[in-house]
């Protein structure tokens, strides 16, 4: 599930689609999604 | 204290659930909104499909808030139902909205709808869920413990675990 999300907000879930959309905001909150799933992989 | 009230009050979670949806649109659900309503009437207009969707309007500029005030507003209403649906319930479950497997569910509900995927509030929704699930996960470990401990007590208290097992894993702990 981790691996959706994180593909979800790196790769994108279409052609310039990610999730939370492309507005500062949401860039902004896609990273803190990315480093919040980097943070729990590490601790694994 | 809205989940004393939330536990106590009958009828209090289905007005509190309306008030949330009022509030932020589709979100606490989550749910697309169409473009009519359920009676398949057009939204009036661009102001009334604002509304529905959750955004507030300033009365003295007379004009719709940012993205940014509403994923900000947004994220702070359903951090607070995200808190509800934590809460160990003492007394026996709550309504089935506030109930902590409704994470999954909405979780679930998210990644099926890509529209609602691509909004700006998701990610920062999905950002904000993590404890629930940190959470469940913490539970699960600490039911496994306590299950392992009973099950030497005999098949009696075995069955009365397992079968309460799915409801309210948190209950019990």
């Amino acid at each position: 599930m981790l691996a959706l999300i994180y593909e979800g907000v790196t790769v994108g879930i279409g052609v310039d689609k990610y999730i939370g959309g492309t507005t500062p905001e949401g860039k902004a909150a896609r990273v803190r999604v990315q480093l919040k799933i980097e943070e729990i992989m590490a601790k694994v | 204290m809205a989940f004393n009230i939330l536990s106590t009050v009958p009828d209090f979670p289905q007005v509190l659930f309306a008030k949330l949806v009022q509030r932020v649109g589709g979100w606490p659900i989550p749910f697309f909104i169409p473009d009519h309503d359920h009676d398949g009437r057009k939204w009036a207009n661009l102001d009334e499909q604002k509304k529905i969707n959750g955004f507030r309007k300033n009365q003295e500029t007379n004009s719709y808030e940012t993205e940014a005030a509403f994923v900000t507003r947004i994220t702070g209403i359903m951090r607070i139902y995200f808190s509800i649906l934590r809460i160990v319930p003492a007394k026996g479950p709550l309504q089935m909205f506030y109930q902590l497997p409704r994470c999954w569910i909405w979780f679930a509900r998210l990644f099926g709808e890509r529209v609602l995927l691509e909004r700006t509030v998701a990610a920062q929704l999905m950002y904000s869920l993590y404890p629930c699930f940190l959470f469940i996960l913490l539970s699960l470990i600490a039911y496994l413990y306590l299950f392992s401990r009973i099950r030497c007590h005999g098949p009696g208290r075995f069955t009365y675990l397992g079968s309460t097992m799915g409801k309210n894993a948190g209950t019990y702990i």
